[in-house]
């Protein structure tokens, strides 16, 4: 062969090697079926999961962590908080149950404390196989208020518990709002009334550490390879560790069953006691859990289908191939379980960045959106409904749909274009009235999205949408493209990236958050909308000031209501705030509420979805080992 | 420095009844070369289809609004994507069948033609440029100008090319104005600009090594003695002969390019998703191979087709206006020369070629 003709041949060969690559596998399709939900859990063995990736928000460290799946994992079986959720994706998913605590708190009159009594027999597990204590609850906040340690949702504490404010660690008995008057009580004073605190105390950054392993790391992910389990289960090789001093702990580690980066491996904890806890919230049915990471999303599929895994964790939906295949194929189509994400993927649009500074080109944005064609690009309606506002339905008692309530209604949800531009027409970037965006700020609009699947195939639909109305985007896909969007200094005038999952099943934490003024950060920012902005903050992020419409007094409101206790008049509260948003202020074009959807092994005899958490319930998960590969 | 063909005459044979010998008429350079070049069959095939890919991409708009009826960005998901948003293969009215979205593969495999070709020729271009410029300057300078340029060589081919594309790619890419003051914009802008700036040192090389051995000839000092500057030297007399290599090494390196493009846009760096390219189309496809083989085989094809061609031109092109790179099998060829062709041994030919490069 002439060395000249090496070179393409080399590309030849370089095609076939992708092919062969995206061929994957064996070719051996597993196709067996395997009993699932029906069946009695059976005991033992281990549920075998490999994840395309765990995004640590802070290296697996309770206090940092802020994603769903970290939060499955802390919930279900390393962290029991005063209250928990049942781990469930029933009608039950999103209700409390008392878990640390012996019972629902007891609420004083004036509503602003709250006192918690701690069961008994609740340990830490190796290496310090203790009993835990209500200093080890107030430990849990301390690290919260400690800076360096980067509590990534602390905005929900600072202020609520008296004294409770970001700084340095204050120290046992350093926040007032915080009282241990024994080892089984602790009192929370807040400094207004918070009809929500009990889902605050439900979080896993509330859950109990011990000082002193935990004291021994002060900087933010440090702790997340040396966390002492109160839960079910611990990471294996956690009993190694030393904790007689912080050199001897951190020369006895880190704990050899988790590496954020590779593998999480959970084994029993030796000092759980059952008694202390709910079958009904954790069934703790397999004696291992193994968690690998593997990049390669279609061979983890795969390796379910043929047995030799048993699910899949991560965040997002298995590939459009393999959804088709289990959803056409009847012997899959058991091993296809789905759970509500009660979440919405939206395309925000900056109020303070041409030309989205006009209503009129918000309004006409989301007419003209294909939202039909942006859910066929995600795989299809299997991946969840069309989102026509701001919250999904669930958060506030499951009304309204998409039926009930679509300000910008359009046939199939797949866009009007004539209604847009006549929407356009009214616009002061429509120069010359002809219904299409034509001043120089409607070219080269720079839009921010994922480089990942699904956004980049449906990143051609967004773009089509907008350019029949005259708005030429710039697309930027990029990695950080969160970092990018929380910057406010970037101006970003449009992005299709986001979305936004409850953190507790309370709408203060969805649209009562997401779009109140006061919380806009120069850094780090989830308003992304910027609603509310103020002139001061404007200055502070560096960027120019244009009046903004605000729903801050709304937002106040609704949370009075709430403070009343009726919750259908809480409900329809913020049901008035979600349509005010969308049909007064306009900041988003919302597209889709989706299901959690995944495949499972034929060997799972048993598996639920945490509604919480949005991911599997591991507390509740079983296997055949027999029916194993 | 034109290079003349001595004219050889054969002499009267001592036998007289023998027949005379035929006059033997030189050749330019020019027929020579064609005269090598046309012998290489690959090399035709390859400016063939070269040509082919050229004329398509100058006429996709044409093909796209009047012979197929689909415009390259136009998304068909009612009668191309199924109900999983997977989409279908070749018909009828779709030769490639659908992409990932929808829209005409054809279409967009023969509009990516011209986004290969655009950064593929700008890259090349720009990097000649400033290859050829330095190495030249490198390889006749020499000193202190030669190891400065030379070191400086040596530290760009020793960076991990791709890694360090990557990063400059996804930094310039951050904002509508780009980096370098504006000056790199993102998109294909920053992509040419990569492969320019890491693929010039190979030529700087090539260009030095070239330049350092025609400084030693007798007609440059002479050119020297006369009063010519080193510009004029340089640009006159050194430049002209580095013609060949400078061709034939832009030539080779033009799939290369192409490649590199194709590798950062499968990493999903550099073009946009709307924009059509070939490395983008096989990222999206290769998920979904096993249900929609067209996605990926046909923009694969394209790119292998693109680059081999390229590669056998720039064969043939060396061979043929080379003789001392020639291969083995083409200097055999022509010593044993064609029996019905007129014109001295291709030995003679290559010995007065080389004398007559100098004055």
């Amino acid at each position: 062969m002439r060395k000249g003709h090496f070179f393409p041949v080399t590309v030849l060969l370089v095609v076939l090697v992708m092919i062969g690559a995206a061929c994957g596998g064996d070719g051996d399709d597993g196709g067996t079926t395997g009993p699932t939900g029906d069946t009695v859990a059976e005991g033992g063995g281990t549920y075998r999961v490999e994840t395309d990736g765990i995004a640590y928000t802070s290296g697996g460290d309770p206090t940092g962590e802020y994603l769903g799946l970290s939060f499955g994992i802390l919930s279900n079986l390393l962290d029991r908080t005063l209250l928990t959720y049942y781990h469930s994706g029933d009608e039950r998913g999103n209700s409390l149950v008392p878990d640390l605590a012996e019972d629902f708190p007891e609420v004083s009159a004036d509503g602003l404390t709250y006192t918690f009594h701690l069961k008994d027999g609740i340990m830490f597990g190796p290496p310090l196989s203790r009993e835990i204590t209500s200093a080890d609850v107030e430990f849990a906040f301390r690290r919260m208020a400690t800076e360096s340690l980067v509590a990534q949702y602390g905005f929900y504490y600072y202020g609520l518990i008296d004294g409770l404010e970001l700084g340095e660690d204050p120290g046992a008995g350093g926040i007032a709002g915080i009282e241990t008057p024994d080892d089984k009580t602790i009192v929370f004073h807040l400094t207004r009334i918070a009809p929500e605190f009990e889902f605050l105390v439900s979080m896993p950054a509330t859950g109990p550490m011990p000082e002193e392993v935990a004291g021994c790391f002060t900087e933010a992910g440090e702790y997340g390879r040396y966390v002492v389990s109160s839960g079910p289960y611990m990471y294996e090789g956690t009993d190694a560790l030393d904790p007689s001093s912080c050199d001897a702990l951190e020369a006895s580690g880190p704990i050899a069953g988790f590496d954020p980066e590779d593998h999480s491996y959970f084994v029993r904890n030796p000092d759980y006691d059952p008694a202390t806890d709910s079958p009904e919230v954790r069934e703790n049915n397999v004696d291992r859990i193994e968690i690998d990471v593997n990049t390669n999303l279609a061979d983890i599929f795969d390796k379910i289908e043929r047995g030799e895994l048993d699910g899949h964790v991560g965040s997002g939906n298995p590939p459009a191939d393999v959804l088709q295949r289990y959803s056409t194929d009847e012997a899959l189509q058991p091993m296809l379980v789905t759970g509500q994400d009660d979440r919405t993927w939206y395309i925000t649009m900056n109020l303070a960045a041409a030309p989205f500074d006009d209503i009129h080109v918000r309004k006409a944005a989301n007419l003209v959106m294909d939202k039909a064609g942006i859910l066929q690009a995600w795989g299809g309606e299997i991946n969840g409904e069309i989102a026509t506002h701001i919250q999904p339905p669930a958060l506030t008692g499951g009304s309204p749909t998409n039926e009930e309530y679509d300000p910008y209604a359009t046939p199939n949800f797949a866009g009007d274009v004539d209604a847009a531009m006549d929407e356009m027409r009214q616009s002061v970037y429509d120069t010359d009235g002809d219904g299409l965006c034509d001043a120089p700020e409607c070219s080269g609009v720079v839009m921010v999205n994922r480089n990942t699947s699904p956004w980049t195939e449906s990143e051609a639909v967004v773009v089509d949408s907008l350019a029949q109305i005259g708005i030429e985007v710039d697309v930027r896909e990029a990695e950080d493209h969160y970092t990018i969007m929380q910057t406010v200094a970037n101006e970003v005038p449009i992005s299709m990236n986001p979305g936004w999952g409850k953190d507790f099943p309370d709408s203060s934490s969805f649209v009562g958050f997401l779009h109140d003024g006061r919380g806009i950060a120069c850094e780090g920012n989830y308003n992304y909308s910027l609603v509310g902005l103020t002139e001061e903050k404007a200055e502070e992020c560096g960027i120019e000031f244009q009046e903004v419409p605000s729903v801050d007094e709304d937002i106040d409101n609704c949370k009075q209501v709430a403070l009343e206790g009726d919750l259908d008049a809480t409900n329809q509260c913020w049901i008035a705030l979600d349509q005010k948003l969308m049909e007064e202020v306009v900041p988003w074009v919302p597209y889709l509420w989706p299901l959690v959807i995944t495949t499972i092994g034929p060997a799972v005899t048993a598996w639920d979805f945490d509604q919480f958490a949005g991911t599997t319930a591991f507390s509740k998960v079983a296997v055949d080992t027999s029916a194993q590969v | 420095m034109s290079q003349l063909q001595a004219e050889v005459t054969a002499g009267p044979s001592e036998d007289a009844s023998a027949e005379p010998s035929p006059e033997v008429v030189g050749k330019s350079p020019g027929q020579l070369f064609w005269l090598r070049f046309r012998s290489d069959r690959a090399a035709l095939a390859g400016i063939a289809v070269i040509a082919i890919l050229v004329l398509l991409a100058l006429t996709a708009s044409l093909i796209a609004k009047h012979v197929v009826h689909h415009s390259v960005g136009e998304r068909f998901s009612d009668v191309m994507l199924n109900e999983f948003g997977l989409p279908k293969g070749p018909n009828a009215q779709f030769w490639f069948g659908a992409d990932r979205v929808g829209r005409d593969l054809f279409v967009r495999v023969i509009y990516g033609i011209r986004t290969s070709l655009i950064i593929a020729l700008f890259a090349t271009t720009i990097a000649v440029a400033i290859g050829v410029v330095l190495g030249m300057v490198a390889g006749y300078f020499r000193g202190w100008v030669d190891t400065a340029i030379s070191r400086g060589v040596d530290v760009m081919l020793s960076m991990p090319l791709l890694l360090f594309a990557i990063g400059i790619v996804s930094t310039c890419s951050r904002s509508r104005e780009g980096c370098l003051g504006g000056l790199v914009k993102p998109g294909v802008p920053v992509v040419i600009f990569v492969i320019a700036l890491f693929s010039w040192p190979n030529i700087a090389r090539l260009v030095r090594g070239q330049t350092l051995s025609i400084r030693e000839r007798d007609y440059i000092e002479a050119n020297r003695v006369l009063g010519a500057g080193n510009t004029t030297i340089m640009f006159r007399e050194v430049l002209p002969n580095l013609v060949a290599p400078i061709i034939v090494y832009s030539t080779l390196i033009i799939p290369s390019n192409i490649i590199f493009a194709a590798s950062l846009s499968y990493l999903g760096l550099g073009v946009p998703e709307s924009t059509p390219e070939w490395g983008r189309q096989i990222a999206q496809a290769a998920p979904i191979f096993e249900i929609a083989w067209w996605a990926m085989f046909f923009p694969g094809l394209f790119l292998f087709l693109t680059t081999l061609s390229f590669n056998l031109v720039g064969d043939g092109l060396r061979d043929a206006l080379d003789p001392r790179m020639a291969t083995k099998a083409a200097r055999k060829k022509e010593v044993e020369g064609s029996e019905d062709e007129e014109g001295v041994r291709s030995t003679t030919r290559a010995n007065a070629i080389g004398t007559a490069s100098e004055h």
